[in-house]
């Protein structure tokens, strides 16, 4: 098949079964006796009521989804986007509250991710243990502790529900376009994602990083360090969730709550949109905004039309699992081979 | 003499479009061995597949005994007689061989209680002993195919379908074949063998008839009154002449030596000494299994190497990155192992060719030109460089592998099977290369299990037997017999 043929096919499934999450959407919406059509219509379109949640959420999930993406590349599963994000994001508020600036906050936000991350990669390769159970059982290590100390050395004595705040010096500015505010944390994601993909496609060690995933008996035979790509790759997951993790709390959130509903769920979603984007960190873009404008709707319709926000989450779950499951499909087949 | 089965101006249209039969027709005589001969992508394995009742033609009939007849399914094609024995086994590999015997013996209609007393006289036939409590997957490949023929012939069949019987088989497996198609031919049982490989015609069939691109080209030779030259033009159109070696003798610089080298894989290896000077080639033969992998992974780096030394270039025991950067290539044996598939055919040729040392940047434009260096001057035919390596040709991606590696103008070249399953004129080609390679002044060691490609190409012959090195003979007196006695390891 020619890559046009490729791409416009792959399009093709995209644009289905996009149509048929909504179908189910808007079925759903008349279960509960709302206009069908108005309350897709409103998930759609999030981001006229709040942009600046579907832009904080859509740079979130392109990093999270990264995370995921690039191991995948070097043939491993990294379910710990979740805690690599949340260490990040602590490590960044802890370092700001103690030093201010920008500089301390995001490189060691960012340091901690890679390092509980690249920690799980070295434990499979030197170790054998398998990546998955060790990335979910580090998110808990993670959660709990962030839990203890948001409610013990960080918290802010006046708000008690919550930490102290981020100093003004660290905060990242804002851009205003005509008469909305969006995060600058939209501007770093992209420009992460873009050099991510040139990493990949254009450099001899991208190019060497997914042929270990691919081939590892070719790649010891060139000469190619499979395992240490493979501790790279989570290193560099745990960087670019860390990253996001940082950069949420330093450019958005300023504080997080004592049940870490600020910096929770970025991760594991990260994996939904990783999927969507077919694992490629360009088209992982479009698939994080989309991602994060039904998040944001979802929430809308029940001020709006009544439907339980439940509803709403289930509307979003339907439509990122029907475009996610080709590419899932792919993985497990391509994994089950080895 | 009437013949068993006739197809008649079979025409095959490929749901892709693809035109893989124009109007061919073949009968099958009972007692002859006709053989189909033409390159790969030539409509073969179409054509017996439609003989089979695998797939239907798009146009054309099929007679048998005369009479029109319709499959709808390979069931029905194996209760007439009708039983195709496929290149690589299909054999159930977690049953028994008895298990197997009986699953087929239940497609064809044969009574259980029948089963023994056949497979017997199926034995007396073609001379074949399989283990039947054996389990399949622990078999090698040519007692799975004897199997396949057994269980054939036992349950009835009037017509054999051999499709590239001798991809998996050593040299001495092909004489038990040859006598056990003897057999079948004796019992009646018209045979049909196809093959690309031209001195198997001559050695085994009756008749020939030659496909080229879904059309007959020739019909029902006799293949002894044709010579292999004729026969091989008939096939591809014109071929490309045999690589010839100028032999101007081996230089006094040594490129690879081996000393007291000991090795494990999936066996143990030991080479007391060995050495390729540049300007030589040294052939390595020996049936496959008998250490060749270990000692080529040992040489480059790749497997462990439990004593003694490898110098490649002047570099002692080299891991495999100083192997490449020391100005040495490797051609492995296996192509669909070395390549990723799924990748670009630029990918693939980038990454065999700077994966040790290159430049960091490897933009598409730079990927594009690489490719289009290489495939201009290797002759590979891909439909652009971004379509995966997998939809080439076996003889397109076994050029992509030897080009990459060449592309590097290698002073060292190790080189594994590098024709294996290629067409006539493929294998000249690539032959042709390393002949080339040699010429200017490179060292090669050559690797194969296919003894004509080992004599054509090299100065001097080593051959390996369980894990040791046999004999060492120069090319004048390495000839078939006495390689082959060196190869069962008689010293």
């Amino acid at each position: 098949m020619s890559l046009r043929s490729r791409i416009a096919s792959e399009t093709a499934i995209v644009l289905a079964t996009l149509a048929a999450g909504l179908a189910v959407g808007a079925a759903v919406a008349a279960g509960f006796h709302a206009p069908p059509l108005r309350v897709m219509a409103t998930m759609l379109t999030s981001w006229r009521s709040l942009p600046d949640v579907v832009a904080e959420y859509s740079a979130m999930l392109a990093l999270t989804g990264a995370a995921f993406a690039v191991p995948v590349y070097a043939g491993l599963f990294n379910i710990g986007a979740e805690g690599s994000f949340q260490l990040g994001a602590l490590v960044a508020l802890w370092a700001a509250l103690k030093w201010g600036g920008l500089a301390a906050p995001i490189a060691l936000g960012v340091a901690a991710g890679a390092l509980l991350s690249g920690l799980a990669g070295w434990l499979r390769v030197r170790l054998s243990v398998n990546e998955v159970l060790s990335t979910i059982m580090l998110n808990w290590i993670v959660y709990w502790l962030l839990l203890y100390l948001v409610a013990t050395k960080l918290e802010d004595p006046y708000n008690p529900q919550r930490t102290l705040e981020v100093p003004r010096s660290s905060r990242l500015p804002w851009i205003t376009i005509g008469s909305t505010q969006i995060p600058s944390t939209i501007v770093i994601a992209a420009a992460v994602l873009a050099v991510l993909w040139v990493f990949l496609r254009m450099t001899r060690w991208g190019l060497a990083l997914r042929f270990a995933g691919a081939n590892e008996w070719t790649s010891r035979t060139r000469g190619v360090n499979v395992g240490l790509y493979r501790v790279a790759s989570m290193a560099v997951a745990g960087l670019l969730a860390g990253l996001a993790g940082a950069i949420h709390i330093l450019g958005y959130s300023h504080a997080i709550d004592v049940i870490g509903g600020a910096v929770k769920g970025f991760g594991y979603n990260g994996i939904g949109v990783a999927l969507m984007g077919r694992n490629d960190p360009l088209a992982i873009i479009p698939a994080a905004v989309l991602f994060a404008t039904l998040l944001t709707g979802s929430s809308l319709v029940e001020p709006i039309y009544g439907v339980p926000k439940e509803a709403g989450d289930f509307i979003v779950g339907v439509i990122v699992v029907l475009l996610a499951v080709p590419e899932a499909f792919r993985l497990l087949s391509r994994l089950r081979r080895r | 003499m009437e013949p068993v089965v006739e197809l008649r101006g079979i025409v095959k249209v490929y749901p892709d479009g693809v035109r893989a039969l124009d109007g061919v027709s073949l009968r099958l005589y009972p007692g002859r061995v006709h053989a189909v001969l033409g390159e790969n992508g030539a409509g073969k394995t179409t054509l017996m597949r439609i003989l089979y009742g695998e797939i239907k033609p798009t146009r054309g009939e099929l007679l048998l005994d005369g009479r029109p007849a319709r499959f709808r399914g390979t069931r029905d094609a194996i209760r007439r007689g009708i039983a195709m024995i496929y290149q690589h086994p299909r054999l159930v590999p977690t049953l028994t061989v008895w298990e197997n015997v009986l699953l087929y013996f239940a497609s064809a209609g044969v009574p259980e209680g029948e089963a023994e007393e056949r497979l017997e006289e199926a034995r007396r036939i073609t001379g074949f002993d399989v283990p039947l409590d054996a389990r399949v997957e622990d078999l090698p490949l040519g007692a799975r195919q004897r199997a396949e023929i057994l269980r054939s012939i036992a349950a009835g069949a009037r017509v054999l379908i051999l499709d590239e019987p001798t991809t998996n088989l050593t040299p001495q497996e092909f004489e038990g074949l040859a006598r056990a198609i003897e057999g079948a031919k004796r019992e009646g049982l018209a045979v049909a063998y196809i093959t690309h490989r031209l001195p198997e015609v001559k050695a085994i069939a009756d008749l020939v008839t030659v496909l080229r691109r879904g059309r007959v080209v020739a019909s029902e030779l006799d293949p002894r009154g044709a010579s292999e030259e004729e026969l091989a033009r008939l096939m591809v159109g014109e071929l490309p002449p045999r690589p010839s070696r100028s032999r101007g003798g081996p230089g006094d610089r040594v490129v690879l030596s081996i000393e007291g080298l000991r090795a494990r894989g999936r066996m143990e290896v030991f080479v007391e000494r060995l050495e390729v000077r540049e300007g030589e080639v040294l052939g390595l033969a020996g049936v496959e299994g008998n250490g060749q992998e270990e000692l080529v992974g040992a040489i480059v780096g790749y497997t462990p190497r439990l004593s003694g030394r490898v110098v490649v270039l002047g570099r002692v025991n080299p891991t495999p990155r100083e192997y490449y950067r020391a100005g040495a290539a490797y051609i492995p044996g296996d192509r669909s192992k070395a390549l990723v598939l799924h990748f670009s055919v630029a990918e693939n040729l980038a990454f065999l060719r700077y994966a040790h040392e290159g430049p960091a940047l490897l933009t598409f434009s730079r990927l594009a030109r690489l490719y289009r260096e290489v495939a201009g001057e290797y002759g590979i035919v891909a439909e652009s460089p971004w379509a995966p390596a997998g939809s080439l040709s076996g003889g397109n991606q076994q050029k992509l592998l030897a080009a990459s590696q060449l592309h590097m103008r290698p002073r060292f070249l190790l080189a594994v099977n590098p024709t294996r399953g290629l067409d006539v004129a493929t294998t000249r080609y690539v032959r042709g290369l390393i002949a080339r390679l040699a010429d200017e002044g490179a060292g090669v060691m050559l690797v194969s299990s296919d003894l004509d490609e080992i004599i054509e190409l090299s100065d001097r012959v080593a051959v390996i037997s369980r894990g040791r090195i046999t004999g060492i003979l120069p090319a004048g007196k390495a000839t078939p017999e006495r390689i082959g006695l060196l190869m069962g390891g008689a010293a």
